[in-house]
């Protein structure tokens, strides 16, 4: 019942993409999540774990509308992916920050892991990595609704290639392949999927991140690029790298430099949420992971 | 094969830092869950290893598959690769 409501869902908003473009799918999106946050405790006990972490002083109405603020930019983001997938040529305003950095690694012939989180427009930032010349493989699961969902809207735009992390030791060995072949492997960095994490601290408290993106770093001898997404505007996004560096396993024992990365993600995801504090679309207690 | 299926449990305690000696891995062993407790990234490691003590590369999904059963299937596929 509730996949056939969300698929209506999905059908609604391409009809209104189809009808009015973006425009029309935001007006009317405004409305519905309004109704939706006011309604239901639903996004509220979702979001309660960050938006207390993230504005401690807040009252209780500034909360809802942080919550709401929160919500409509995920509807938002939804459209502007959606978007990419009905009309692949659609161009977003994007400004890659640091678009030079990632050239200088592809240049030197080596590949690089790009760690992402579910912040900002992941997905359309994904996009702005085509002109890239080189190829980009985002390790990704490919359950029944990830299918529906990414299949349609991202698979489309042929640069972009998905390695399924179901697949033969959770496409690990693929990825090291890849980057042998200097090319650039997207992973998410902030949700545990049930492989191995070190401890660091985020907004306050102790959060596990996965290590995965890092041990085949450290194993391939890669760089990790740490980039996050913005919606700068209505058809305006930003991915920026917010940091740079090379895991190495010989100088620390392994565990320690593990923490260090993580630390280092976390670091640049805490200043992220500085700058954005409405594009964290974690809907969950992401501190109990 | 007796020698390789040997040298590849040396590499597996050396190499992964098992918690184990060569001679407590039987060639049946699987290498994965509950076998030698091995994950996803132990495996690439293994892949990198391989290469650089035995000069073969497992890019093939379908065969790493197999090669990665065990260290008997290891060796047989290591054996076939150097061979051909």
């Amino acid at each position: 019942m509730k996949r056939k409501a969300e698929r209506l869902g999905h059908l609604f908003f391409y009809l209104m993409l189809h009808l009015g473009g973006q425009r029309l799918a935001y007006f009317v999106l405004q409305p519905i999540i309004f109704t939706y946050v006011l309604f239901s405790p639903t996004p509220h006990k979702n979001l309660a774990p960050y938006i207390s972490k993230r504005f401690p002083d807040a009252s209780w109405f500034d909360k809802r509308i942080h919550a709401y603020k929160i919500v409509l930019g995920m509807g938002k983001m939804l459209i502007d992916r959606a978007l990419l997938g009905l009309k692949p040529d659609h161009q977003f305003k994007g400004v890659v920050e640091g678009l030079g950095d990632i050239q200088d690694i592809i240049r030197s012939g080596s590949g690089a892991i790009i760690v992402l989180a579910h912040v900002g427009t992941w997905q359309t930032a994904m996009a702005h990595l085509e002109g890239l010349d080189t190829d980009v493989h985002a390790i990704m699961n490919h359950d029944e609704e990830a299918v529906s969902k990414h299949f349609y809207e991202m698979e489309r735009r042929r640069s972009f290639q998905t390695i399924d992390a179901d697949g033969f030791m959770g496409g690990m060995i693929e990825a090291a392949d890849i980057l042998t072949k200097g090319e650039l492997v997207l992973i998410m960095g902030d949700r545990a999927m049930g492989g191995k994490t070190a401890q660091t601290s985020f907004l306050g408290e102790r959060i596990n991140l996965p290590v995965a993106a890092y041990n085949l770093a450290a194993i391939t001898n890669t760089p990790i690029v740490i980039a996050f997404s913005a919606k700068t505007g209505t058809t305006c996004h930003v991915l920026k790298v917010w940091d740079i560096f090379q895991p190495h396993f010989s100088d620390h024992d392994r565990k320690t430099e593990l923490n260090r990365c993580v630390s280092r993600f976390s670091t640049a995801l805490e200043k992220y949420v500085e700058h954005y504090p409405h594009q964290w679309y974690n809907f969950f207690n992401i501190w109990q992971q | 094969m007796t020698d390789i299926k040997q040298q590849i449990k040396q590499l597996l305690v050396d190499g992964l830092r098992l918690q184990t000696t060569a001679d407590e891995i039987a060639d049946t062993t699987p290498l994965f869950d509950d076998g030698l407790g091995l994950d996803s990234l132990d495996a690439v490691e293994l892949v990198v290893l391989v290469n650089k003590q035995f000069g073969v590369q497992i890019k093939d999904m379908d065969e790493g598959k197999v090669a990665f059963g065990s260290v008997a299937t290891l060796a047989e596929y290591i054996t076939a690769k150097q061979q051909s």
